[in-house]
């Protein structure tokens, strides 16, 4: 009993300590106005990116995919993740934990028929991301497929872009 | 049908006749100050607590940790003990591939279309909730292990 | 700030930036404020419900996770804020169930009268395409995020409210070039 009472008394404060270590960094902290204007010294603020996800399935009808694009620990994170263009522009599948993280697996599905399905360089998804220090990102193809479920190799690639207005 | 259908498309005119209309009075500014000092007020609260915790959060964590290795260390069970929860990986492996991944949630989709299907979520029924959950699982990072 | 898009605002404002909170009001103000006093009955609850309304995004904002425009998690919270409001001015009796309760929108006075017929020949749920469409101007995929269905439907909707329209020959005049 006196135990069970001692680890519960450990994990209250592990996890007291670990709601500390959510605390924001002093950049973000920051009053209305003096977030406007930022000091000097605060470090440099992050900057944010989406980056466009393509999966190019030769002159194959794409009717699923799924994708990895990682970035290196600690430099970029990912904050949003949109649809991409046509069949795949609404929001596709993702796992929410990968917010704030550095790695993402998007995936996304379609049973319209084989003709009404898009081929060649598709854009799939759009990822927002927010870049604390240069960083590459690195995207795999995890599965592709037709319309009647056969796999089949396609390749993936994205493409980055600055337009903070694209989605006001 | 496209966006750009002139069948969707409301003319200028209408387009104009609507907007006029639908345009509320101005808000008094005072709207503005009152949600904008409502907002500050919480974000100062909230940082005030934020500081209180980054002090002794620090120290609680270093406690814990101290206090967690005595009690646990000649008790941890050995490596390699039953691990409850798994689900078994060929349950949600439809195209049989040995893999989970949005071609199962594709199969699992054409069923649920000419009405079969296999009822994932336990609700009685195999529909989209079925495969947005087998969906869901393709794209968890921890391979869905859980 | 104001060249920021709202997923990163959102992104800031949920980390405890004032600042960002600001911008994303700024630049929606007037979309909640135009849609609230749809479905209001004064100006006076309109104001109320603009400020549930940013409140609510203020609390949530840490949580909410934009795959689209910030209008389209707005548009609905809208709604519920007007509904919560009005479920408080009428508190329940002693055993009875609370309903659904389904905010209305209303068609302004200050409409020509044969552009105020023709909307109220409409259905509310073609009307609110056609709105959402051509004073607010969303994309068929945000009226689709924003009502919860597929943009088939928006379109199907929309087609339908203009068709409406433009069989009505005292609204003919807004047809010619």
């Amino acid at each position: 009993m006196m135990k069970a009472a001692l680890v519960l008394l450990s994990l209250v404060l592990c996890m007291l300590g670990g709601f500390a270590g959510q605390g924001q960094p002093e950049a973000d902290r920051t009053t209305l106005r003096r977030s406007v204007e930022p000091s000097p010294a605060a470090p440099p603020a992050p900057r944010f990116e989406y980056v466009d996800v393509y999966v190019d399935c030769g002159d194959k009808p794409l009717a699923a995919w799924q994708v990895e694009l990682k970035a290196a620990a600690g430099k970029a994170s990912i904050v949003g993740v949109e649809g991409g263009d046509g069949v795949y522009s609404q929001a596709p599948y993702y796992d929410e934990q990968a917010l704030q993280h550095e790695r993402v697996i998007v995936g996304g599905l379609s049973t319209l028929a084989p003709e009404q399905l898009p081929s060649g360089r598709v854009r799939v998804a759009r990822v927002h991301v927010m870049i604390e220090a240069e960083a590459e990102f690195g995207v795999t193809v995890m599965a592709a497929g037709l319309a009647d479920g056969t796999r089949f190799d396609a390749s993936g690639s994205i493409e980055r872009g600055q337009a903070p207005g694209a989605n006001k | 049908m496209s966006e750009h259908d002139s069948n969707l498309e409301p003319p200028v005119a209408l387009r104009e006749s609507l907007v006029r209309g639908y345009t509320p009075p101005t808000a008094p500014s005072a709207i503005d100050a009152a949600v904008l000092a409502a907002a500050r007020r919480d974000f100062d609260r909230s940082r005030r607590r934020r500081r209180i915790w980054l002090t002794a959060g620090p120290l609680a964590a270093a406690a814990g940790l101290a206090l967690a290795v005595f009690v646990m260390w000649p008790t941890t069970p050995p490596p390699g003990g039953p691990r409850a929860g798994l689900l078994a990986a060929g349950s949600n492996d439809l195209n049989a591939d040995g893999a989970i991944d949005m071609l199962d949630a594709l199969t699992l989709a054409r069923q649920v279309a000419s009405g079969r299907g296999v009822d994932l979520n336990g609700d009685g029924v195999a529909d989209s909730r079925d495969v947005d959950a087998l969906a869901r699982r393709a794209v968890r990072l921890d391979g869905g292990a859980s | 700030m104001s060249d920021r898009s709202d997923t990163e605002l959102l992104f800031r404002a949920g980390r405890g930036d004032a600042a960002a909170f600001e911008a994303l009001y700024m630049r929606h103000r007037d979309f909640v404020h135009r849609v609230a006093w749809r479905f209001c009955r004064d100006e006076s609850e309109t104001l109320d419900v603009l400020q549930d309304v940013f409140s609510g995004l203020l609390r949530q904002a840490s949580r909410i996770r934009l795959t689209g425009r910030l209008t389209t998690y707005l548009y609905p919270a809208i709604r519920n804020a007007v509904a919560t409001r009005r479920r408080k001015d009428r508190p329940l009796k002693f055993g009875e169930v609370p309903e659904r309760l389904e905010v209305a929108d209303r068609i302004p006075e200050n409409l020509a009268p044969e552009l105020h017929a023709a909307l109220e020949s409409l259905s509310e749920s073609h009307r609110e395409a056609l709105l959402l469409r051509a004073v607010d101007g969303l994309s068929m995929d945000e009226i689709g995020a924003a009502l919860g269905i597929p943009s088939g439907t928006v379109k199907s909707r929309l087609h339908h409210a203009i068709q409406t329209l433009r069989g009505q020959p005292a609204l003919q005049r807004l047809w010619e070039p």
